[in-house]
């Protein structure tokens, strides 16, 4: 069965991607980023998406979001949440999804908040916006979320400007921001790389225990394998704006079968798992002008065939809940 | 047992903060605060510890980027705070340092050929033709090709340029090299290339590796001994199998639980530690870490412990922390 050319009609889980294409135009031509992907969340599910720099993930998810300003744009595909496709709304009803339904939180909360503007003003803002509140409730309810989040005495901070908390504090300010109004699909764009681990375990249980009480669906995007394996239901590995292959955790970490999947897994060291040696991947991650026709990681790969130079291999499922797209996958 | 290459005996490094219009010192910053420990020649030594702890000033005052306040640093025997002119230029020739991101440790000005030749010039070592031919070997020693010497660093991907990074370090042949999150910037991949590079210079040149970075995962891969910091001091310091089979300080412990794992699918995660790393401007009376602590006694705000061997331990572990004292009774 082949997902990339599903004739499903009725979308299923809160956010359906279908056939997403995602361009930029440059001089030498529309570059493609995202090319061609698919996938499902489901209703309170963690889809963690893992993949090095250059990969796509992080245009997938502003793509989600329609947040792509030219010179890129989303060329092709239909981005189904709740049931309608979201590249087909009018930008005015995409405000009122974007930040209400759909939140983001982004790598580097210094740069993802406005630092002229207070906590409180900038959760207000958002509040009174999607909410339709007066201020005096809109600040109880930010409050009440800064609270949420573990941030102490939430009524300083919310006078607080972003350069006077830490980072970890900054970064539950932002998730603050994107719960103020219970969204229902929360998507997390590397939220603990700038942080210390045990700073990075703390806001780890904070998402995970505020995902479960309001029953989010979460897209997680980390290029950390043991943050993505410890939060996810459901990992999709990309590569060079192509999905490699999505399986539930246990199966894709215990038994991946993308060559890819398995390289990535074995060069990063892991604590009491000692090898002398790290397994490497030749050469590096190509731009996406220079992509091979073909499998785009051809030139990587040990376990390359003639055809993976000809075909871009479809995603196929080897197993159930299993997808791969590869012409010569790993034994199973 | 051999002598050691490296011998650190209570260094400290402060910073003064200065605020108002006129700044005038206003505190100081305890960066590095009575640090001591040795390295032996061919072993990695781990630094490891979060943002701020002091684990780069510590790696840069031991080079003299920056001076010391007090304290020794004794290299192959010597004491390599007195050296000065002459003398302290030679006396560097035998440690170098890799920075973590290649991009801003290279001038985007220079070709390769320039970069790698730089070392020889500063220290006036060989004539520019011998030059040429020693900067090729360097090339192929780190994988690179003994074309790319016409090329300026912006031409290579971030694996590429801490290859020439690392190429820079060994042209004068040093016995020491601070390494300070050398692959922190790198993708996954590019990572284990560079790990892998650094583990077959050490054998084939007898390097010895002062490595710096916040990755356990990493740093249980590369060393032998492991120091972990927090707050400028050192609070626990073992060999790597006993620092990870049988950690003594809470601090530790923490750590190395809070290092999210590839495992069986989705856990229920548990936080290690409550609270954020102390600002060093006013760190905790008595023990820097009770704040955070869960098993802080009533003595642990009053009192600093000192890095000794607790009794019961093996040789070559060190702990600072009052709970040892209980182990054994008095």
């Amino acid at each position: 069965m082949s997902i990339g050319t599903s004739t499903v009609k009725t979308p299923t889980g809160v956010l359906e991607v279908r056939n997403l294409e995602t361009r930029f135009h440059s001089k030498l031509g529309p570059v493609r980023v995202v090319n061609n992907i698919s996938y499902t969340i489901h209703q309170a599910e963690t889809l963690g998406i893992v993949g090095e720099s250059g990969c796509g993930k992080s245009v997938t998810s502003l793509s989600l979001m329609r947040l792509i300003d030219p010179p890129g744009e989303i060329s092709r595909g239909q981005i189904f949440f709740e049931g309608k496709d979201l590249l087909e709304l009018p930008e005015s009803q995409m405000e009122g999804i974007r930040g209400r339904d759909m939140a983001m939180i982004f790598q580097e909360p210094m740069t993802a908040l406005n630092p002229v503007l207070t906590i409180g003003q900038q959760i207000d803002e958002q509040i009174i916006r999607h909410k339709k509140v007066r201020r005096a409730e809109a600040k109880e309810r930010a409050i009440e979320v800064l609270n949420r989040v573990g941030i102490p005495s939430p009524e300083q901070r919310y006078l607080s400007y972003p350069h006077q908390l830490s980072g970890g504090m900054r970064q539950r300010a932002m998730i603050a921001m994107a719960l103020s109004c219970h969204p229902k699909f929360l998507i997390a764009d590397e939220p603990t790389t700038a942080l210390d681990v045990t700073i990075q375990a703390q806001i780890l249980e904070l998402i995970q225990s505020i995902q479960s009480q309001m029953k989010m669906s979460v897209q997680f995007i980390s290029h950390d394998l043991g943050v993505i394996s410890s939060v996810s239901d459901r990992v999709m590995v990309m590569y060079g704006g192509q999905v490699c292959e999505i399986a539930t955790t246990q199966k894709l970490f215990r038994h991946p079968r993308h060559p890819y999947t398995e390289a990535l897994i074995q060069a990063r060291p892991q604590l009491g798992h000692r090898v002398a040696r790290l397994r490497t991947i030749d050469g590096v991650v190509p731009s996406p002008q220079e992509l091979p026709p073909g499998c785009p990681f051809q030139n990587r790969c040990s376990r390359v065939k003639q055809e993976c130079r000809e075909f871009n291999p479809p995603l196929t499922t080897p197993a159930e809940n299993h997808l791969v797209a590869c012409h010569n996958p790993v034994a199973g | 047992m051999n002598s050691p290459l490296l011998e650190v005996k209570n260094l400290k490094k402060t910073f003064p903060v200065r605020t108002g219009f006129f700044l005038r010192q206003t505190g100081e910053v305890k960066a590095v605060d009575d640090v001591s420990f040795v390295i032996h020649p061919g072993e990695t030594l781990g630094l490891v510890g979060e943002s701020g702890c002091g684990k780069s000033t510590l790696g840069r005052s031991i080079i003299r980027l920056y001076e010391p306040d007090s304290g020794e640093v004794k290299f192959q025997g010597e004491d390599f705070l007195a050296h000065a002119g002459a003398r302290l230029r030679q006396a560097r020739r035998n440690m170098q340092m890799i920075f973590q991101d290649p991009a801003a440790a290279l001038n985007p000005r220079m070709t390769v050929g320039q970069i790698l030749a730089e070392p020889y010039k500063v220290h006036r070592l060989i004539g520019s033709g011998e030059r040429q031919t020693k900067v090729r070997q360097l090339l192929s020693t780190v994988g690179l090709q003994s074309s790319d010497v016409n090329r300026y660093p912006h031409e290579f991907s971030g694996g590429q340029k801490q290859r020439i990074c690392i190429a820079r370090t060994l042209a004068l042949e040093p016995r020491l090299i601070v390494a300070d999150e050398p692959v922190s910037a790198l993708d996954v991949s590019i990572q284990a290339q560079i790990l892998n590079l650094l583990k077959d210079l050490q054998e084939k040149f007898r390097l010895t590796y002062l490595f710096i970075s916040h990755d356990l995962s990493v740093i249980a891969h590369v060393c032998d001994r492991v120091a972990v910091m927090y707050l400028g001091k050192i609070v626990e310091l073992a060999t790597r199998d006993e620092l990870f089979a049988n950690p003594k300080h809470p601090y530790t412990k923490a750590l190395i639980q809070a290092i999210p794992r590839i495992g069986d699918g989705k856990l229920v995660i548990k936080k290690s530690l409550s609270g954020e790393v102390p600002s060093p401007l006013a760190p905790p009376k008595g023990c820097a870490f009770h704040p955070r602590c869960p098993q802080k006694m009533d003595r642990c705000s009053r009192d600093i412990p000192i890095l000794a061997a607790a009794p019961g331990i093996p040789n070559e572990h060190q702990c600072s922390c009052w709970l040892l004292d209980k182990e054994v009774p008095k």
